[in-house]
C-alpha cells in the first residue's frame, strides 16, 4: 500500500491549494481526514448543493448539549476541499481522528490515560500554539505576522505540488524529534488511533492512501510501519466512550475569526478566501474592494485611488523583496493612498475584507433536532420567513412611512409573533430585540421588535433543543428549571414577567403559587415590598394581552396588605444605608399602587406611609420622605405638612437627624420648598438658629440633599435666601391650586425616576 | 582647507553631511535603481534606518522609529504618486524629506517654504522684470521655481508646510503632478519633468483644517503620517542622537548626562500623554506640543549654559531654564499645568529632588 500523507495547515488556503494539487497528482483510491469519527455520517452532505461554507461539524453529547465540539470548515479549508474534491470522484472518504466522545470522556478524567500516572504536561499553552499550527508558527519565529504570506515564500513557489508535502514533513521530523517526551496524553492516544486507521485500510485492501492532516502529526502517520500495532491498540484499549450526535451548523467568518470555542481559529478569513479563489489578482481585487466599499461610506476611492494603491502596494513588496504583498502591505498601502493616513478608516476595511462576513447554508435536509423542526414551522405560522432569511437588522413590520413599524397585538397573527419572539428571547435566542411601546405604556397593545438573525443561533437552537422539542415545552421547561434554582423572590417576579410575555400560562400559574407559598412564610416585609413593582408590571402587560391573570390578582390582594402592615415595623432601626435601599423600593411600590387604582390597595398603603412617618425609631430620611409622599398625594394638607416639617426640625431633634429628614421630604424635586412661603420660613429659620459648629457638622448632609436639584431650582432658593422676590411670588396664591400644582409636578418627578 | 569650509557652515545640507555614507552606499548598491536615482529604493531605506556597515563606512539611523513607514515613503516615490508627510510639529517630518531628497537625488536643496502668504510664482516661476523690460519674455528673463528645476533635472523637490498655503495656490500642483507638466503660456511652451521628478510634501497636523487640501490635490498625494516615538527609550535614543554634536564638546555623554535626559524625555512624554508614565496618575497637558525636537533644543540650550556658565557637566539647573520655556506657551493657564505637575509628581518621585529645586527657582 502506498501511503501519501498531506501535513496542512488547518484553514491556510496555500495549503488547501497544494492538498489539491498533490491529490489530483496522486490519486487515491481512500482519502482519511484528520477529523473525529463522528463527521462520518455528515460526509454525505458535503456535495449537497445547499450546504454552502462555512460550516462547522458540530458534534454534541446528546445528554448533555453543554459539552459540544465544533469542526469549522471553510471554503480555504484544506480538509473541505480534500473531501469535497474526492466524493466528487467517489473516491471513499473517512473520517478517522479519534471520536469526540472518547476525548470528552478522557477530558473527564483530567486528561489521563488509564496506564498513564502523573499529571500531563504542564507546558500545555504553548505545546497547543505549536501543535495546533505548526507551520504558522515556525512563520511567527521567522517574523511573519501574515502567516499565508510565509507559507507562499517557502512552499508555495516549489515546482510540484507534492514536494511541498515532502519538505513540510521533513521540517516536522526534526520539530516532533526536539519536542519529544513533552506531549500530553490525548494527541499521543489521536495518533494511534489515526495509525490504526491506516492499517485497517490496509487490510482492506486500499492501494493507494492519502491522509490529511495537521503538518503536527504527518511525520508520525507516514512511518506508521515502525509503531508496533500490538502497542497502538493496547494504548486505546479500555477508552470509555459518551455517545455523540453530530450534524452541520451554519457558521460564520466571524466566528471563525474569533477562535470562539475552537483554538485553531483564523486572524483574517475574507482575506484567506480571496487568496483561495482569485489568488493571482489578489491584490487587485482586494484594493478594488476596499475602494468600493470607502465610496460607499462617501469617502474618496475612485478607480484612480485603487490604481495608485495597488501600485504602491506593489512597489512596497519589491522594495521588501517579496513575490506577493501580504495583507499588512496592502494596510499599509490602503492607509497611505486610499484613506489619506487616516487609520481609522482601516477598522472598517478590516471588518469587512479581513474578517468578513460571510455566513454558511446548511441543507434543509440534514437531521435537525425537533426543537429546530417546531422553530421553522412556527416562523412559518407567523409569517417571519423573510425576517428569519437576511442577516440584517429590521424592525419588524418598518416601512417607509413607519421606519419602527409595530406590531398590535390584538391580532391573532402579531399576537403569535409576539409569543415567538418571546419565547426565543427566554430560550436565549435573542432574535428580537423588544421595545415596549412607550416607558410608561407597559400596558399597551403596541410592541416594537428589531429583529436580527445571527449564526450564532444555530448552536443556541441545539442547545434550547435540550430543554423540549417543541418552541412551548422546552420555554416552559427552560422556566421551571430556573425557578427552582431562584433564590431571591424578586428574581420569581421577573421569571413571572417573561412567563406573561411568553404566555406560558401553565408555568406563571405554577410561579405564582410558589410566590404564594414563599411570600406566605416571609416574614421579611422588604423581600415583599421589592416584588410589588414587578407583579404589579406583569399584571398590566397581562391585562392587555387577554390572559387569565385572576390568579396573579389575587396574589396581589394578598401581598400589598401584607407589605401595608408589615411596612412601618420593617422600617424600624434601619441604618441609613438600609433605609436608603428601602427608600428606593417605597417609590416603586408607590408608583406601581398608583397604577393598580384601586381605592381599597391605596387607602392601605396611604395608611402605612402616615404611620410611617410618624413612627418614632425610624430614620428620619424615611419620615420625611414619607411625609413627602403624603403630600403629593394630597393626604396631608399645607397645615399638616408644616406641623411635620416643624416637628421634624424642631431644636430638640439632633441636627443631623433634622438635616436628612430635610433630604428626604425634598427628595427629586425642590419646587415645593419654593412656592411654599411657610415651609421656606421654616426651613430658613432652623438654618439661622444653627450655632456655627453644628452648621458645620450638618453642611455636607444639606449639600447632598440640594445637590439633585437643577441649578434652576437652586438659583432660586438662593434668591429666596437672599431675599429677591421675584415677580410670580407676590401673587396671591391660593393653597388649594398651589397644592395641585405640586401634585403635577410631584407625578412628572415620579415618571422621569 | 576643507574643515575650514566645513566650520563656516552652521548647517550643512544633508548630501554634504553624509557625502561619505552615500558614495558608500552608491558603491555597494547591486539592487536596480529607477532612472535618475542615485541608490536603489531598498539602499535608500537602508541611509535612512542606517544600523548597517557598507564595505568600512558604518550607516548612521537618521530616523529613528518604523523600517516598516520608512518602505511605504520610499515605495510611495518609485510610483506616480507625490508623498506627503503629516504630523505633528517635531516628528521629523522635515528631516526626512531632506534625506530621502539627498539620497535619492543627492540634492536636498530645491526647497520651496510654503507660508500664508505666498504667491503662485513660487510653485510656478517668476520674472526677472529688468531682463523682461528689456529683453521681453524670454528663457533668459524666466525665473524658475526650485519645482521647476526639479521637473527639468529629474530631481525630488520639496515643500514644506503644504497646509499654510491658500488653497488657491496649492491648486497649482495639480497638472504639476498628475501630467507631469507646467505650461508657460508667455512664452507658448511647456517644461514637461523629466524621469525621477517627485515631490515629498510636508504638512502639520496642527494645522489641520485651516487650508484643507482640495480632494482632487490630495488623490495625487500618497499620506504617511509621522508618529511620536511609542517609547520612553526610542526617545531618549532619539534625542541623544540629535543634540547638536558640537555641544557634546568631543566627549561622550556621561552617565549623569544621559539620566537628565531620560528625566526631560519623561516630563516631556507624561505632559503630552497627560498621564504618567506608569500610568497611575493623570496629568492636564500644556498647550505646546512637547515634540521631540522640542527636547533636543532644551538639551542643547541647557549644553551650552553649562557650558558657559556651569561645570560644562549637564545638570538639572542648566535644563530647568529651557524646560519652563518649552512648556509654559500660555502664561497664565500652561504655568498652573506646570506648577501642578512640579509639585505632584517631581517632588514625589525619588531622586528627582534636585530638578524640583531647580525648577522651583526658575519659576
Amino acid at each position: 500500500m502506498e501511503l501519501k500523507v498531506l501535513g496542512i495547515r488547518h484553514h491556510g488556503p496555500g495549503s488547501a491549494r497544494a492538498c489539491l494539487q498533490a491529490l489530483k497528482d496522486f490519486v487515491p483510491d481512500l482519502l482519511l481526514v484528520e477529523a473525529p469519527t463522528e463527521m462520518d455520517s455528515l460526509l454525505d452532505f458535503v456535495l449537497d448543493p445547499d450546504l454552502k461554507p462555512p460550516v462547522a461539524g458540530l458534534i454534541y453529547n446528546a445528554k448533555d448539549l453543554s459539552e459540544a465540539h465544533y469542526y469549522p470548515m471553510a471554503v480555504f479549508s484544506p480538509e473541505y476541499q480534500g473531501i469535497n474534491w474526492a466524493l466528487k470522484k467517489s473516491i471513499p472518504c473517512r473520517c478517522v481522528d479519534l471520536g469526540i466522545g472518547k476525548q470528552m470522556a478522557l477530558e473527564k478524567q483530567g486528561n489521563k490515560h488509564p496506564s498513564q500516572t502523573g499529571s500531563p504536561a504542564q507546558k500545555k499553552k504553548q505545546g497547543d500554539e505549536i501543535s495546533n499550527d505548526p507551520l504558522g508558527y515556525l512563520a511567527s519565529l521567522a517574523g511573519f505576522e501574515d502567516r499565508e504570506r510565509w507559507w507562499e515564500m517557502h512552499f508555495e513557489h516549489t515546482d510540484h505540488g507534492a514536494a511541498i508535502f515532502e519538505t513540510v514533513l521533513e521540517l516536522m521530523s526534526h520539530i516532533r524529534d526536539q519536542a519529544k517526551g513533552t506531549e500530553d496524553a490525548e494527541p499521543i492516544l489521536r495518533e494511534a488511533h489515526m495509525r490504526e486507521a491506516i492499517r485497517k485500510a490496509k487490510r482492506e485492501g486500499f492501494e493507494k492512501v492519502a491522509f490529511i492532516c495537521g503538518a503536527w502529526h504527518a511525520p508520525v502517520l507516514q512511518t506508521f510501519e515502525n509503531f508496533k500495532a500490538t502497542d497502538d491498540k493496547t494504548f486505546l484499549k479500555g477508552l470509555k466512550n459518551i455517545n455523540c450526535s453530530a450534524t452541520w451548523i451554519p457558521w460564520s467568518y466571524h466566528q471563525l475569526s474569533n477562535n470562539a470555542g475552537y483554538s485553531a481559529g483564523v486572524k483574517s478569513p475574507e482575506w484567506y478566501h480571496l487568496l483561495f479563489k482569485n489568488r493571482n489578482d489578489a491584490t487587485i481585487r482586494w484594493m478594488t474592494k476596499a475602494g468600493r466599499l470607502l465610496r460607499n461610506q462617501q469617502m474618496s476611492g475612485s478607480a484612480a485611488h485603487v490604481i495608485e494603491a495597488v501600485q504602491l502596494a506593489e512597489a512596497i513588496t519589491s522594495l521588501r523583496d517579496q513575490s506577493l504583498p501580504g495583507l499588512q502591505d496592502l494596510e499599509e498601502a490602503a492607509v497611505a493612498a486610499l484613506c489619506h493616513g487616516n487609520k481609522a478608516m482601516l477598522d472598517l476595511i478590516r471588518k469587512h475584507l479581513v474578517i468578513g462576513s460571510r455566513a454558511g447554508k446548511v441543507p434543509k435536509s440534514i437531521p435537525v433536532i425537533p426543537f429546530q423542526k417546531d422553530l421553522e414551522k412556527q416562523i412559518k405560522s407567523s409569517r417571519l420567513q423573510k425576517y428569519r432569511e437576511t442577516n440584517k437588522a429590521h424592525w419588524l413590520k418598518g416601512t417607509a412611512d413607519k421606519p419602527k413599524g409595530g406590531i398590535d397585538l390584538r391580532e391573532p397573527n402579531d399576537q403569535l409573533k409576539s409569543l415567538l419572539l418571546h419565547r426565543l428571547s427566554l430560550l436565549d435566542i435573542t432574535w428580537g430585540y423588544f421595545e415596549p411601546s412607550s416607558e410608561t405604556d407597559l400596558g399597551g397593545f403596541k410592541e416594537y421588535w428589531k429583529l436580527q438573525w445571527k449564526a450564532s443561533f444555530a448552536m443556541r437552537i441545539v442547545e434550547a433543543g435540550m430543554w423540549g422539542n417543541t418552541v412551548e415545552s422546552a420555554a416552559i421547561n427552560f422556566l421551571k428549571d430556573k425557578a427552582g434554582k431562584v433564590e431571591r423572590l424578586k428574581e420569581l417576579a421577573e421569571l413571572l414577567q417573561q412567563a406573561l410575555l411568553a404566555y406560558l400560562p401553565e408555568t406563571m400559574n405554577a410561579l405564582i403559587k410558589k410566590l404564594d407559598e414563599a411570600g406566605a412564610t416571609t416574614l421579611d416585609i422588604s423581600l415583599l415590598l421589592e416584588l410589588v413593582h414587578p407583579l404589579v408590571q406583569a399584571y398590566t402587560f397581562g391585562s392587555t394581552r387577554q390572559i387569565d391573570i385572576r390568579a396573579l390578582e389575587s396574589l396581589l390582594m394578598h401581598l400589598i396588605p401584607r407589605v401595608c402592615i408589615g411596612l412601618p415595623n420593617c422600617a424600624q432601626q434601619l441604618d441609613e444605608d438600609a433605609s436608603r435601599i428601602l427608600q428606593e423600593e417605597i417609590i416603586q411600590a408607590n408608583q406601581a399602587i398608583q397604577l393598580l387604582q384601586r381605592k381599597d390597595l391605596d387607602a392601605l398603603w396611604t395608611e402605612a406611609l402616615v404611620k410611617l412617618s410618624d413612627a418614632l425609631h425610624v430614620h428620619p430620611l424615611l419620615t420625611g420622605f414619607s411625609t413627602r409622599l403624603l403630600w403629593d398625594r394630597m393626604i396631608f394638607d399645607l397645615t399638616e405638612t408644616e406641623k411635620r416639617f416643624a416637628f421634624g426640625l424642631s431644636s430638640a431633634q439632633k441636627k443631623a437627624d433634622a438635616a436628612y429628614w430635610i433630604e428626604g421630604f425634598l427628595y427629586g424635586s425642590g419646587q415645593l420648598i419654593i412656592h411654599q412661603p411657610s415651609l421656606w420660613g421654616l426651613m430658613d429659620g432652623w438654618l439661622q438658629s444653627l450655632d456655627p459648629e453644628d452648621f458645620k457638622e450638618i453642611l455636607p448632609l444639606l449639600r447632598r440633599a440640594f445637590s439633585e436639584f437643577s441649578s434652576i431650582e437652586r438659583e432660586r432658593m438662593l434668591d429666596l435666601a437672599r431675599g429677591i422676590k421675584k415677580k410670580e411670588d407676590n401673587m396671591e396664591l391660593i393653597p388649594e391650586e398651589v397644592q395641585k400644582v405640586n401634585k403635577e409636578l410631584g407625578f412628572l418627578w415620579q415618571k422621569n425616576s | 582647507m576643507k574643515n575650514k569650509e566645513e566650520t563656516a557652515v552652521l548647517r550643512a545640507h544633508a548630501e554634504v553631511a553624509y557625502a561619505k555614507e552615500l558614495a558608500a552606499l552608491q558603491k555597494a548598491d547591486k539592487h536596480e535603481r529607477p532612472t535618475n536615482w542615485l541608490l536603489s529604493p531598498k539602499a535608500v531605506v537602508d541611509y535612512l534606518m542606517g544600523g548597517v556597515t557598507v564595505g568600512k563606512t558604518e550607516i548612521s539611523p537618521k530616523y529613528f522609529g518604523s523600517r516598516r513607514l520608512i518602505e511605504v515613503a520610499v515605495a510611495t516615490l518609485v510610483t506616480d504618486r507625490a508623498l506627503l508627510l503629516v504630523g505633528i510639529p517635531g516628528t521629523a517630518k522635515t528631516w526626512v524629506s531632506e534625506h530621502l531628497a539627498a539620497a535619492i537625488s543627492g540634492d536636498s536643496t530645491l526647497l520651496v517654504q510654503g507660508t500664508a502668504g505666498m504667491g503662485e510664482e513660487s510653485i510656478r516661476y517668476g520674472w526677472n522684470y529688468a531682463r523682461l523690460l528689456s529683453e521681453g519674455p524670454s528663457h533668459r528673463a524666466l525665473v524658475p521655481s526650485p519645482i521647476l528645476r526639479a521637473m527639468k533635472d529629474g530631481k525630488i523637490a520639496r515643500l514644506e508646510e503644504l497646509t499654510r498655503i491658500p488653497s488657491e495656490i496649492q491648486d497649482n500642483l495639480i497638472t504639476l503632478l498628475s501630467e507631469k507638466l507646467l505650461p508657460i503660456p508667455e512664452l507658448e511652451t511647456e517644461v514637461q519633468a523629466i524621469e525621477g521628478f517627485n515631490l515629498i510634501a510636508t504638512a502639520n497636523d496642527r494645522d489641520r483644517g485651516v487650508n484643507e487640501l482640495s480632494s482632487a490635490l490630495q488623490r495625487r498625494f500618497n499620506t504617511v503620517v509621522m508618529p511620536l516615538p511609542p517609547s520612553l527609550e526610542e526617545e531618549v535614543k532619539i534625542v541623544k542622537a540629535r543634540v547638536d554634536k558640537k555641544n557634546w564638546a568631543s566627549r561622550a555623554a556621561s552617565n549623569k548626562e544621559l539620566k537628565e535626559i531620560q528625566r526631560l524625555v519623561t516630563i516631556f512624554r507624561e505632559l503630552r500623554s497627560g498621564s504618567s508614565e506608569d500610568g497611575r496618575a493623570k496629568i492636564n497637558s500644556p498647550s505646546g506640543t512637547l515634540s521631540p525636537a522640542e527636547a533636543i533644543s532644551v538639551v542643547n540650550s541647557g549644553l551650552a549654559l553649562s557650558r558657559h556658565f556651569g561645570t560644562g557637566e549637564l545638570k538639572a539647573k542648566d535644563l530647568a531654564a529651557g524646560l519652563q520655556g518649552a512648556i509654559i506657551k500660555d502664561p497664565v493657564q500652561d504655568k498652573t499645568i506646570w506648577q501642578e505637575y512640579l509639585e505632584t509628581i517631581v517632588k514625589e518621585r525619588k531622586g528627582w529632588s534636585d530638578l524640583y529645586k531647580a525648577c522651583k527657582e526658575t519659576l
